[in-house]
């Protein structure tokens, strides 16, 4: 379905225009647009500009000139009306050569204003000419008038005819006329009166001269209406030609200025269209963009809200660029997409869900199994903590009965009695050793043994290997050999004590599994071995192991078979020990056994090389006898710090037959005390001890001394707790020697008798 | 006298020996010998229509000036010498003129006109004027027009003035005298002058000469700039018209 559509729309695509051609030809549109009208517009602005250069360059002159020469016409009407006017001959002249001049100006250029201005200036010059004329009339007419006046010499003839006296009266009337027509009225009636009178002699004489007057009378008002018509028509001539041009002037003016005005509205109109055509542009353009371009995107918006909100199937109406197309597809698909998404996140949800559910059950099962371990590892501590608690329980009577059989052997007993007494030692002693080996392997195990590294002479060492052991070898009958190799060195550095306790452990377990025979010990090294490296071997020819129990005797508490215990006894942790020593030690214990046919047991360690003069030769014991003798001799004050009654009435008569004072304190505090307020030569301390132990009063008498500047009294710890950590700790509190319980009457006197600086 | 005031004149401005005004003063000379527009008053200072334009184009430029008087031929080696700073002495721009000095725009108009006896055939062509005798003042642009025009068939007699010129008219030893309309026309007002008138048609208006115009040293663009703009001052403001009508009933700009 989603491909059939896919098919369609790509099919569409194709045909839809793309964006960026779109929006560039838009752009071009309004280029265009704005080229057009910013052409149309400073074409307008151009002939504006030539316009108004034109008229500042040309018209404007122009009509500067028309004005001018208006000007100058009025004038020249002026200078016209001056010459026609003034009765001064001076000044007439002048106004006409003013006229002249003016006539020459270069305004007048223009040929028919030329023509004109020649013309007035002609009928100018014939002005001033014909009043120059009749000046001339005048000046004679007034000669003969003068002749008329009362008193002159033609008035009395005059009168003295007919009519004389209205003749006279015409006369005088006449010289004031003004007007042509009123002269000749008067010179008719004054013509008739002179032709009726028939006068002669000085009548007659008067009568012509006062006809000679009026004639020039008549000349002089001819000139005078003559002039005047020049006058009106220079005048009206140079007024309208004046008028014209101040028109012509204003017109030529007025038409450009009409003329720009009509381009600047022309180019506001132009504007103004611009503007509208602009606006419609701009708005089309975002019609368009908000249709093609804004509407699509806000639809793909909502689509992708809608697709926010979780429904699935979008479909958008189809935009119409490739592009926003292209977008509205994109949205469609990731609507699909997005159920896709979403079914394939809820499996994985599942998934998630069942994994973690897995991962709860797993966690559960661990966490029992963490917590059966600790449970299981709690029980073993508890057991072991019982274990050793309890052997150190037991330890305490055993050293009460063991140092009582030693005291019953000193008392002369009967041969039958003291056999008694031995099998009764012995059996103390064996339980001792089982206590021991009870403790040992629980502190193995508890990480509690530190290995020494001190020199060790090898013939030394075996030496006394053989010591330990050769009671126990001959009660049983058998033969034991040592066999040292010839490569092994005469020294070497190692825990000589564990190291021992591994061999002891082994050889006594061959002896106790052999009825007859050889048990035998070798030291040995290979000559490819490393300079170091030592392999010991303890062979016996006793009853083997089966091959099927080989893998399990070095476990706690295992032996052979139940019977194997019923038969042999031992508590089976022996083998457990020497293999966890050995281990310690960086070795492994190997064995080599079949039922019948004995057993081996080897092991390789390597060690460090050994110094030759670390080791003293060991000082014999001196005997009981003389130490009794020397403590008795030597009277040593001694406080015994012991809280088992017992063992303070075992220590009272180990001391019996000494001089030794003995001073009982049953705990740490009663100790400290008591040395506080007596003196003594040497303090026997018990570690564990109720209120306060062995270690803590101890560190108590150090003070007090130190207080007192005294000189240090000794101490010797006397303690069940057999280990070298123990010793270290006794040590470390301000002890001075150290004794493992049991503790047998030699072992306690000889220490005494040392300390006291007895022998040595 | 007024012959011998120039002469002084001349021997002081010599004998001076400073060319230039030390406050930044300009020495305009004139001829002192051409009325209406230039010539020598009553107390014998320089006066007329040049004079009082001068004066009043210095106050316009807001700066101080004196007026001297020299010969009219040598006005324009004055000029180069740097005896003068401008000549306003109703000169015209020739070509000859402008490769000498440098010229203002013109502060007014005025056409050549022959004056002569209007009683007597006047017939203003070369075949007309032959064998007549014409006047003008020397080194002027109506003597050039006279040579170029007429030279051929005419007699030609320069003046030193153009006092000079019109007496010969006045004498009757010339024909004709060709001059500047303006200057005529005081001349055609007086006795002396009444027998005579413009005759024939005056020079083109576009000739040389009929413009006046004020003279620099050549290259002194600034002094020119200060004299065109002064002018347009005085002629805005009215001065030049008070001026004008002073001497004329008409506008000469």
């Amino acid at each position: 379905m989603s491909n059939k559509r896919a098919k369609k729309n790509s099919g569409d695509r194709n045909d839809k225009p793309s964006l960026v051609p779109t929006m560039v030809a838009f752009h071009l549109i309004a280029l265009i647009i704005l080229a057009t009208i910013g052409l149309v517009i400073s074409r307008s602005l151009t002939r504006i500009g030539a316009l108004a250069t034109d008229t500042r360059d040309v018209v404007l002159p122009e009509v500067f000139v028309k004005q001018r020469t208006a000007v100058n016409l009025e004038r020249l009407g002026r200078f016209a009306e001056t010459v026609y006017q003034a009765d001064d001959p001076r000044i007439r002249r002048e106004y006409r050569l003013a006229a002249r001049i003016l006539t020459q100006d270069s305004v007048f250029g223009e040929p028919e204003v030329n023509r004109q201005v020649v013309d007035a200036y002609r009928d100018i010059e014939a002005v001033a000419t014909l009043r120059d004329e009749q000046d001339n009339k005048r000046r004679q007419a007034d000669i003969l008038f003068l002749d008329f006046a009362p008193g002159g010499a033609r008035l009395a003839p005059l009168l003295s005819l007919p009519h004389g006296g209205d003749m006279a009266n015409t006369l005088f009337l006449a010289s004031r006329a003004r007007v042509i027509e009123t002269l000749t009225a008067l010179k008719a009636e004054f013509d008739q009166a002179a032709k009726a009178s028939h006068a002669a002699g000085t009548a007659r004489a008067a009568l012509d001269q006062a006809g000679a007057y009026l004639d020039l009378r008549m000349q002089d008002l001819r000139i005078e209406k003559r002039c005047r018509l020049l006058w009106l028509h220079v005048n009206t001539t140079l007024e309208q030609v004046a008028g014209n041009l101040s028109v012509e002037a204003a017109t030529t003016a007025d038409s450009r200025f009409t003329a720009i005005a009509a381009e600047a509205g022309r180019a506001i109109h132009t504007g103004i269209l611009a503007v509208a055509v602009l606006a419609l542009a701009f708005g089309v353009f975002i019609c368009f963009i908000h249709r093609v371009i804004v509407v699509p995107i806000l639809r793909c918006v909502r689509g992708l809200d809608l697709i926010g909100k979780g429904e699935r199937d979008i479909t958008l109406p189809g935009a119409r660029l490739r592009e926003l197309h292209d977008i509205n597809e994109a949205v469609e698909r990731s609507g699909t997409l997005m159920a896709e998404l979403a079914d394939r996140t809820e499996a994985m949800r599942r998934a998630n869900d069942a994994l973690e559910q897995e991962i709860e059950a797993r966690k559960k099962v661990q966490d029992d199994l963490a917590r059966a371990k600790e449970r299981a590892e709690a029980a073993d501590r508890a057991k072991s903590d019982f274990l050793a608690g309890m052997s150190h329980e037991i330890r305490t009577p055993m050293n009460t009965i063991l140092g009582m059989a030693e005291l019953m052997l000193e008392t002369s007993p009967t041969p039958l009695q003291q056999q008694y007494i031995e099998i009764f030692q012995a059996s103390g002693e064996m339980l001792l050793g089982i206590i021991n080996d009870v403790l040992d392997l629980s502190k193995i195990e508890a990480g509690e043994v530190v290995l020494e590294n001190a020199p060790i002479d090898t013939r030394q060492f075996a030496e006394r290997t053989r010591e330990v052991v050769a009671g126990r070898v001959r009660q049983k009958g058998l033969a034991f050999t040592v066999d040292i190799g010839e490569r092994v060195p005469s020294h070497f550095s190692g825990d000589p004590v564990r190291l021992r306790q591994v061999l002891v452990n082994l050889i006594d377990n061959g002896v106790k599994f052999t009825e007859t025979g050889t048990v035998r010990l070798s030291i040995d090294r290979a000559e490819s071995d490393p300079p170091g490296r030592m392999t010991f071997t303890v062979t016996d020819t006793g009853i083997g192991i089966p091959r099927e129990v080989q893998g399990e005797i070095f476990n706690r508490f295992t032996q052979a078979d139940a019977s194997t215990t019923r038969k042999y006894g031992g508590t089976g942790l022996g083998l457990a020990i020497c293999d966890r020593l050995v281990r310690l030690m960086g070795g492994s214990i190997h064995l080599e056994s079949a039922p019948g046919r004995g057993s081996t047991f080897s092991f390789t360690l390597d060690f460090g090389a050994g110094e030759t003069a670390a080791v003293a030769p060991r000082a014999d014991s001196p005997s009981l006898e003389r130490l009794t003798e020397t403590l008795a001799r030597t009277p040593v004050r001694l406080l015994v710090a012991e809280d088992s009654d017992s063992n303070q009435a075992l220590i009272e008569l180990y001391f019996s037959k000494t001089a030794c004072s003995l001073d009982f304190a049953s705990d740490g505090r009663e100790a400290v005390e008591k040395f506080s307020s007596n003196e003594y030569d040497m303090v026997l301390m018990d570690i564990q001890m109720p209120v306060m132990d062995g270690y803590e009063a101890t560190r108590s008498i150090r003070a007090l001394e130190r207080e007192r500047r005294a000189a240090p009294t000794p101490v010797i710890a006397v303690t069940a707790n057999a280990f070298r950590e123990d010793q270290e700790r006794c040590e470390a509190a301000g002890c001075t020697g150290y004794l493992a319980k049991p503790v047998s009457k030699r072992k306690l006197l000889e220490s005494v008798a040392r300390h006291a600086g007895g022998t040595r | 006298m007024n012959l011998a005031c120039r002469l002084l004149l001349v021997l002081l401005l010599l004998g001076s020996g400073s060319p230039a005004l030390a406050d930044g003063g300009l020495r305009i000379a004139t001829e002192g010998a051409y009325p209406p527009f230039n010539y020598m008053d009553e107390l014998g200072e320089p006066a007329g229509f040049d004079v009082d334009i001068a004066r009043a184009l210095c106050e316009a430029m807001g700066r101080p000036c004196t007026v001297l008087v020299d010969a009219w031929g040598q006005l324009i080696p004055g000029l180069e010498a740097g005896r003068y700073d401008m000549v306003v002495a109703s000169m015209a721009e020739t070509p000859e003129r402008s490769r000498l000095v440098d010229f203002s725009h013109y502060y007014y108009r005025s056409r050549s006109s022959f004056v002569a006896d209007p009683g007597r055939e006047f017939i203003q062509t070369p075949g007309g004027l032959a064998d007549k005798s014409l006047a003008a003042q020397a080194g002027t642009a109506q003597a050039g027009y006279l040579r170029r025009t007429y030279g051929a068939t005419s007699k030609i007699v320069l003046t030193a003035t153009l006092a000079e010129t019109l007496g010969l008219l006045e004498d009757g030893r010339v024909d004709a005298a060709l001059v500047d309309s303006l200057a005529a026309f005081r001349f055609l007002q007086t006795d002396k002058g009444a027998r005579f008138d413009f005759v024939g048609v005056p020079l083109p208006a576009d000739d040389p000469s009929s413009t006046a115009r004020i003279a620099v040293r050549k290259g002194n663009r600034e002094l020119l700039d200060a004299i065109d703009s002064a002018i347009k001052t005085i002629r805005q403001d009215g001065t030049y018209d008070r001026i004008n009508r002073k001497y004329f009933p008409f506008s000469i700009y």
